[in-house]
């Protein structure tokens, strides 16, 4: 995959997520778009995993401790051939397989339910610890958030990880600077995510996360780190590439109106026809 | 003496959000009463509580997503002599924060005021990580914990008010609404004290919160097949009504419970709890069974997992059969 296909299929999936879903339905918007480059490279590039054979043994782990992503891992899910396009219209119907938080026992090829933030590091370092104790290849990523940083379970884990020395577990953050209520400047200005890992022992690399040249890079550098846990802190922008939405805390969650729907795919087509 | 409650025809009451109503008393109170002061963990979009923060700016603490800490800070507050009001989903409230909640507020009687928001199935498509099946339980077994669940937004105003009266912790458990109106502005709150919004020597029906209006539209169309039920909204879970139980348990054939809740260490639980000791009676629990919410509406899965008027309707037919 080169660097131009890597983003073309992140703005795909912005596009194929917006046209999707029924207007009015409202989802986590805002940590949905800031993931999608991220996403993208991992599942194009890095995840050792077969769409067609979800429970392989030995394949990578994926969790989205961020639960609240999911559609963007779902839009995702659908380029990689998980399951078809059409399903993205049906996401958070009601009691089926693509609930607003993924679930492990609903939908095969989730490794770890989320919603409860600040979960899946712990969870991701069970895993490395799995896989090192059969002396298994596979490698296990976690995306994070800067919010679940200000959680203490993730502090927790951070110190863990690093005393076992699982460098067969990489952690990105989607460092959008925002949660829910308000700017992370505003909520918690004392949050300084590189030192607070660097401080728990851990490799830690920083780089623009809608950036996949950049976001290749850090990864490739991180599966080489030998003994130590590598965190890599990829600055986001909340609502990447829906002008309305972009670091605009009113839309960490929400529903689109028809008009905003519309506004929504000519930008991200734009965006999308410099690739053809 | 004036009306506690409506007796309006129910599908004709005024159905009410829940966030204005909790903003406008806890400003109200917090005029009155310096020490209120009120804490979010990044959920104060939630919460509702930004007209308290805007009127009150210094007396608001947003401590981001840091449940068990804002728990804990919440008690250190209230040992030093404030009120503090600490809010976040119900979920993450009892359970992220169980110990914090256990040792910082109950054991140490701090006079904290814990308000669980979106609680049980309210939390609709939230899914099963939001959904609190077994908050009411958790609390509930803390000792000297205070549990209310109001069942409208009047009675989520005078149970704030006499939470702040109240000397100890208490946790209110709050739904997303909006809520349909039960009470009048004259109902007299009391915590420990349940209402009998319909009376009848038939079989009895206890509710708290959300399902209370469920439980009176069961009780109407009941009268209807002649059967007539008492229906008594229990909105403190603890200390719980025992006077109130046994006269039910002694007048009436069964008890019937319903509860946005597990049928686990709920309503259906404490009920069981007094009876069994004092006047074994037949409780029947409709409820949460051992099971997650789903990420659905709140009427799906009431649906979805038999939680309704008609089931009540079923019960209540067959044991007076
Ligand atoms: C333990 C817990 N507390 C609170 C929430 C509610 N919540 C959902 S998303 C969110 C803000 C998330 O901000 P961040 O983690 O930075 O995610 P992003 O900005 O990428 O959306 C909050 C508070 C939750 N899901 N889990
Ligand atoms: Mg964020």
């Amino acid at each position: 995959m080169t660097i131009k296909q890597l983003e073309k299929i992140a703005w795909q999936a912005r596009y194929d997520l917006v046209k999707r879903v029924p207007v009015g339905l409202g989802l986590h918007w805002g940590g949905s778009m800031s993931l999608m480059e991220i996403l993208s490279v991992l599942y194009f590039k890095f995840l050792k995993i077969d769409p067609k054979n979800p429970k392989k043994k030995n394949r990578d782990r994926l969790i989205l401790s961020k639960g609240h992503g999911s559609p963007a891992q779902y839009a995702m899910m659908a380029e990689r051939g998980f399951f078809p396009k059409s399903w993205l219209s049906r996401i958070d119907e009601n009691g089926w397989k693509l609930p607003k938080h993924a679930h492990r026992l609903k939908l095969a090829g989730i490794e770890a339910s989320t919603g409860a933030l600040a979960q899946g590091l712990s969870m991701g370092i069970g895993m490395a610890l799995a896989a090192k104790l059969d002396k298994a290849k596979w490698h296990t990523y976690v995306i994070g958030s800067d919010g679940e940083c200000t959680e203490g379970q993730f502090w927790e884990a951070a110190l863990s990880a690093n005393k076992f020395r699982l460098d067969n577990l990489t952690l990105i953050i989607d460092n959008n600077r925002m949660t829910l209520d308000n700017h992370i400047k505003i909520v918690m200005p004392s949050l300084n995510i590189s030192k607070m890992f660097k401080a728990a022992g851990w490799q830690v690399y920083e780089c623009d996360g809608h950036n996949v040249k950049q976001l290749v890079d850090r990864i490739s550098r991180a599966l080489k780190i030998k003994n130590k846990p590598v965190a890599i802190v990829a600055n986001t922008i909340k609502g990447k590439g829906i002008s309305f939405m972009e670091d605009n805390p009113s839309w960490h969650s929400g529903k689109l109106t028809k008009e905003q729907k519309e506004k929504a795919l000519k930008e991200i087509s734009k965006r999308l026809k410099k690739y053809e | 003496m004036s009306k506690e409650f409506l007796t309006t025809p129910l599908d004709k009451r005024k159905i009410l959000p829940v966030k204005p109503a909790f903003a406008e008393i806890l400003i109200k109170l917090a005029k009155k009463n310096k020490n209120i002061v009120v804490l979010d963990a990044d959920l104060q979009r939630c919460s509702g509580t930004e007209p308290f923060m805007k009127k009150f700016p210094n007396r608001h603490f947003q401590m981001g997503i840091s449940e068990q800490n804002m728990v804990s800070v919440a008690a250190g507050l209230a040992l030093a002599g404030k009120i503090p009001f600490a809010n976040t989903f119900a979920n993450f409230l009892t359970k992220r924060a169980c110990d914090q909640v256990s040792v910082s507020v109950a054991y140490n009687q701090a006079n904290v005021k814990l308000c669980g928001d979106y609680a049980g199935m309210s939390t609709a498509k939230n899914g099963g990580t939001h959904c609190s099946v077994e908050d009411v339980a958790i609390i509930r077994a803390m000792p000297h914990m205070v549990v209310i669940a109001p069942a409208d937004t009047i009675e989520l105003q005078k149970a704030v008010e006499a939470a702040v009266k109240y000397k100890g912790p208490v946790y209110i458990r709050k739904v997303r609404g909006p809520m349909p109106q039960i009470f009048t502005k004259n109902y007299r709150f009391k915590i420990g004290r349940s209402v009998e919004l319909m009376k009848g020597n038939d079989i009895t029906i206890i509710s708290y919160g959300a399902m209370t209006y469920y439980a009176l539209i069961a009780g109407e169309k009941l009268k209807k097949k002649k059967i007539k039920a008492r229906v008594i909204n229990m909105s403190t879970i603890k200390p719980i009504d025992k006077k109130a139980i046994l006269k039910a348990a002694k007048e009436t054939k069964a008890i019937i419970t319903i509860e946005n809740h597990s049928i686990y260490g709920g309503i259906g639980g404490a009920v069981s709890e007094v009876v069994g000791e004092n006047y074994p009676c037949l409780v029947k629990k409709i409820g949460i069974p051992d099971e997650f919410g789903e990420t659905a509406t709140f009427e799906w899965q009431l649906k979805y997992f038999d939680i309704t008027s008609e089931r009540i309707i079923r019960i209540a037919q067959k044991i007076l059969k």
